[in-house]
């Protein structure tokens, strides 16, 4: 029987995770949609949305027949090089090292980018492509996290895809609403605190594929989680520090 | 095909961002299932893997923020 903190972990993860992703891919949206019109923007990110779908429900149940300990060394190792990734970089990006990810900065790029005449009639493929292209690469990331973060079966499985269902939802209602980007989303924390949830899931996947019985079960992924967050915020200041003497 | 080539390099360069510490951590995991081999106890092991995961974060981290560019 799943606990409540067997339901919102994956839920919490996959949701995190699917806003920092959506946030990204709507920016770019938005921009083609501005400057080339919305028919063949939108008509993309849907391809790209069905795409995605099918790709979940192809991969989602093919998992759950392969070797559990296969699916954690595979997962878990997946899981640590995301989730270390972000961590890094969320890292140096809080502790000024890298600039952060300005998501004005990137529509008025994708916009000048896109700059043309607008098709009002007929198949834009630029726009149609454009939008494809991007909701596919931030897609991907997020339909990987959720199988990952799901890995364990259809009890973790169902929560992680109703968590990054539901970033998806709220991403998508929040541009219909603004129509702007929406830069005042926190990113570089958010992508700190999914650094800190992947990396306590990779880790605590691969121990158990490699014969690490846990202390404590799952709930040791709190305590990890807690480990790693604290590792970040003080690798943050140690940066700060060392980046301002070189 | 140019979004498929773009696909690629992006999905690679997950792997690539810092090989350094994709092969600290892979020391670090090699090196918690040596210990579960050899009979050490999980506790052990698990200290190993995440002790082994937060110094290869920190040497990563470190060395970049000693970069100016």
């Amino acid at each position: 029987m799943p606990t409540l903190f067997h339901l919102l972990a994956p839920a919490v993860a996959a949701f995190l995770a699917s806003l920092v992703e959506a946030v990204e891919a709507l920016t770019v949206v938005l921009a083609i949609g501005h400057v080339r019109g919305w028919r063949w923007a939108l008509w993309g990110a849907g391809a790209a949305f069905a795409t995605l779908l099918v790709l979940c429900l192809l991969f989602g149940p093919a998992l759950t027949r392969i070797p559990l300990q296969v699916v954690q060394i595979v997962v878990g190792g997946l899981l640590l090089l995301f989730g270390l990734r972000w961590l890094r970089k969320a890292i140096l990006r809080a502790a000024g090292v890298l600039a952060l990810h300005d998501e004005d900065a990137a529509f008025s790029s994708t916009e000048a980018k896109m700059a043309g005449p607008a098709r009002t009639a007929g198949f834009d493929a630029v726009a149609f492509g454009a939008a494809y292209q991007i909701v596919m690469l931030e897609g991907i990331e997020v339909v990987f996290i959720v199988l990952a973060v799901g890995a364990g079966g259809s009890a973790l499985m169902i929560p992680a895809a109703l968590g990054a269902l539901a970033a998806i939802l709220a991403v998508v209602l929040l541009g219909m609403f603004v129509h702007r980007p929406l830069s005042r989303v926190p990113e570089n924390t958010l992508k700190l605190i999914v650094g800190v949830m992947l990396t306590a899931f990779g880790t605590f996947w691969i121990g158990e594929g490699v014969g690490i019985a846990w202390p404590f079960r799952d709930f040791m992924l709190l305590a990890l989680a807690g480990v790693f967050g604290a590792a970040a915020l003080t690798l943050i200041e140690v940066a700060k520090t060392r980046s301002a003497r070189a | 095909m140019k979004w498929l080539r773009t696909l690629v390099d992006e999905a690679f360069s997950l792997f690539v961002d810092d090989r350094q510490l994709v092969l600290d951590a892979l020391i670090a995991v090699v090196a918690a299932a040596l210990v579960v081999r050899f009979g050490g106890a999980p506790a052990l092991a698990g200290g190993v893997l995440v002790i082994g995961l937060v110094a290869s974060l920190a040497l990563s981290v470190w060395l970049r923020s000693g970069r100016k560019d």
